[in-house]
């Protein structure tokens, strides 16, 4: 796992430069860094080592030059690909995964990336062509974030947006639409990021910067259509190759050089990568959790029975309602985006535990919900669309008191309320969002706090809901409404949300990498064919992967209701010891400098939350996106970017003189 | 308390809505028959907190039964309920 960074074209930056970009980046890849100038090319690369730890430095090249890349990730089947290419005759001098993916790369051109199963993101240049091709894995588990500079030539590229805003010819204001996005969904749409000069290239997509100019393409999309769908299967057909596929995944995620650990949250998914990882490949396994002293965020009582099962190593981090506050704005540096939670700190503080105990990688359960049906938000879909069939059944909406997280904390005095929430749209169950629509909603009514920006006329709900589902891929609305809803839910969420702020970004702030069996890509392929109804039967979330493991984990475990994973929010930021930063970011006149949020919504929210002994949810995410904007405000749009020095520079190529002259420093 | 008409009822709770519930800006328009779920402006915690200020300000007492959109999904409707328990 690394962090890169790179510009090509006209205006690609000098080393000095370059390096002053690189030292953005040196939690990504604290073991050492290299760099490779060409004209028109600058690479950086920062390395956290953990494959062929004495070799694999990068930028690295094919064996005759032509091809170099930059690459932060793992394409973990590289020791089947290197046979492939070998037998195609492909020269291979290191025993990384970086060189497999030079020589694939040459030998498949872009279709290389159909055969990676893994989690990347990189640059290649093709010295001969003058081109540059960059991608990132089908999930998006890995960054790569660009600009393009006012000349419109120069393109520049990085791991993390604060290395390319350390290039001072990079702009840096707001873009409102993006803020909306977050408002409504947690994440940006469209490959739009809070910055307006930098973009995120989306999951799944590469582009090929040429003299031409930019070309950007989807590889690779989540694809839940009927027609893979195998419907004549045993349940006990499915369970064998979730097993088989599944173990795969972990042991493939296991080969490191470096001792790999797993997080254990308590819930079902973590504890199958727990069990699959130390039962069948690693004996001596660590496992890594967080406990909360606020008892009603605490699983402790369920990590430790797992562990003690298992019998692994395990360490446990307990989170004080004070400590998130301490850490919010570190956070949101290293996840670079407005927020509507705290539950990326917590996880923040995990990975520094990982680190202090020597590890640099970590398994965790991280998609199992979205690939094989765990959410209740799938649940809510089907009741809602069971009611929609029969509106004025005064039972069907009752099917809602079945998800705990519906039962709002106003108790059944305000059924009449909340069944009125969700049945709002049940005319609307052809829309391609239908299953989306109550959290677009929420997300919606958060826009009234945000100050118009006259420059970027705002759309308005119906208009981004639009937006949104002209995205569907095409035949959507034939598939099956679980799977529409698992396709939003991948799409936007998981990589907008939990893979970033809850994953690489806060894993990344403390050099550990996560990986994430359940997004294997041949467990997705199993999640494919797999009928809707072995992963939702009736109401019954993950039934076929719980039917697998029931065995093998304990019972409380297995039967245990789902259980969000969540952090102390507002009250944590406003009661506690560090409740005057708060006051003093969301006052009047501070309000009114970042010119993000009106004044008078934010004093009345404030307002709310001091007479509130426990605000609603919306008014606890409504506190802590205004406050995490204006923390995003002051560290990316106000304050100058100050590199950290650099790990040991082992790489230097430098290209610029002697056209064919290759140096290594190593 | 002396009688209140229904049009003085619809600018006290509007005043509250508008001032204290809602995310946003007091000066935001919110039409006498429009629905409060649908703008947003009250959900289940919400309408506690609206249920919480109707028995303060008005001295009534909102039972558990009455918390229905009937009675409490606009201001015209709200108005009319209070004014109803009012007069009995």
């Amino acid at each position: 796992m690394c962090g890169i960074v790179g510009e090509i074209g006209p205006g690609a930056c000098g080393r000095e430069q370059l390096q002053r970009m690189m030292g953005m980046l040196t939690h990504r890849g604290p073991d050492e860094s290299g760099l490779l100038m060409a004209p028109g090319v600058s690479f950086g690369h920062l390395r956290l080592s953990i494959v062929d730890l004495a070799h694999g430095q990068q930028p690295m090249s094919t064996h005759d030059g032509r091809f170099w890349v930059t690459f932060n990730g793992e394409i973990f089947n590289h020791v089947e690909l290197r046979q492939e290419l070998q037998r195609a005759g492909h020269v291979f001098r290191t025993r990384c995964d970086t060189e497999v993916l030079l020589n694939a790369y040459r030998h498949w051109g872009r279709a290389c990336l159909e055969h990676f199963n893994g989690q990347w993101a990189f640059a290649i240049w093709d010295r001969q062509e003058d081109t540059v091709f960059l991608a990132r894995d089908r999930f998006g588990v890995r960054p790569l974030f660009y600009s393009t500079l006012t000349d419109g030539k120069t393109f520049v590229f990085a791991s993390e947006m604060k290395a390319i805003l350390a290039d001072s010819r990079v702009s840096r204001s707001w873009d409102a639409q993006a803020l909306r996005d977050i408002a409504t969904s947690w994440s940006c749409e469209a490959g739009r990021t809070p910055i307006r000069s930098i973009r995120l290239l989306p999951a799944g997509s590469w582009m090929e910067v040429t003299a031409r100019g930019v070309e950007i393409k989807k590889w690779w999309d989540v694809n839940l259509s009927p027609d893979l769908v195998d419907n004549n299967r045993s349940d006990e057909s499915w369970c064998e190759e979730m097993r088989a596929t599944l173990d795969e995944a972990c042991r493939l995620r296991l080969q490191a050089d470096v001792p790999v650990g797993t997080y254990l949250s308590g819930g079902l998914d973590s504890s199958i990568i727990t069990t699959l990882s130390k039962v069948n490949h690693q004996p001596n396994l660590q496992t890594f959790s967080l406990a909360f002293s606020d008892a009603g965020y605490d699983e402790s009582g369920f990590q430790d029975l797992v562990a003690k099962q298992i019998g692994t190593e395990h360490h446990t981090l307990t989170i004080r309602r004070e400590s998130v506050a301490e850490h919010f704005k570190r956070a949101i540096w290293h996840t670079e985006t407005p927020m509507h939670r705290t539950a990326p700190i917590p996880l923040m503080q995990l990975a520094s535990l990982v680190q202090s105990n020597g590890m640099k990688v970590v398994l965790t359960g991280e998609g199992a919900d979205e690939v094989f049906g765990g959410y209740d938000q799938f649940k809510e879909n089907k009741i809602r669309r069971f009611w929609a069939r029969n509106p004025r059944s005064a039972w069907r909406k009752r099917l809602l008191d079945r998800l705990e997280r519906n039962v709002p904390r106003s108790g059944p005095r305000t059924r009449a309320f909340w069944y009125a929430f969700y049945q709002e749209e049940l005319g609307q169950t052809s829309r391609p969002g239908y299953s989306h629509f109550p959290r677009w909603r929420n997300g919606l009514s958060l826009l009234p706090l945000l100050q118009a920006d006259a420059q970027q006329p705002t759309l308005t709900g119906g208009d981004w809901v639009a937006e949104v589902e002209s995205q569907a891929p095409d035949g959507f609305a034939a598939w099956d409404p679980l799977s529409q809803a698992q396709y939003w839910e991948i799409r936007q969420f998981l990589a907008g949300y939990l893979l970033s702020s809850q994953g690489d970004r806060v894993s990344m702030a403390h050099s550990v990498e996560g990986r994430y069996p359940f997004l294997d890509a041949n467990v997705f392929e199993l999640s494919r064919r797999m009928p809707p109804r072995q992963k939702l039967r009736v109401l019954q979330e993950k039934f076929i992967l719980k039917r697998t493991f029931q065995s093998d984990l304990p019972k409380a475990i297995v039967e245990r209701k789902k259980y969000p994973y969540r952090a102390p929010d507002a009250l944590a930021l406003y009661r506690g010891a560090l409740r005057d930063q708060l006051l003093e970011s969301l006052d009047p006149e501070a309000v009114g400098r970042r010119g993000i949020f009106h004044v008078e919504a934010v004093r009345k929210l404030l307002d709310r939350v001091q007479r509130s002994e426990d605000p609603s949810a919306r008014d606890n995410q409504a506190l802590v996106l205004v406050y995490s904007a204006h923390v995003f405000h002051d560290l990316f749009i106000d304050q100058e970017m100050q590199p950290s020095e650099l790990p040991p520079l082992r790489t230097v190529i430098d290209l610029t003189q002697t056209s064919n002259q290759v140096e290594c420093v190593v | 308390m002396t009688t209140k008409s229904e049009q003085d009822l619809v600018g006290e709770i509007k005043e509250y809505i508008c001032g204290t519930m809602l995310i946003g800006l007091s000066d935001q328009s919110i039409e006498p028959d429009e629905s409060l779920v649908q703008r947003g402006v009250v959900d289940s915690t919400g309408v506690l907190e609206l249920v919480e200020f109707l028995q303060d300000r008005f001295g009534i007492v909102v039972k558990d039964d009455e918390i229905t959109t009937d009675n409490l999904d606009s201001l015209n409707s709200i108005a009319r309920y209070v004014q109803q328990k009012l007069a009995s």
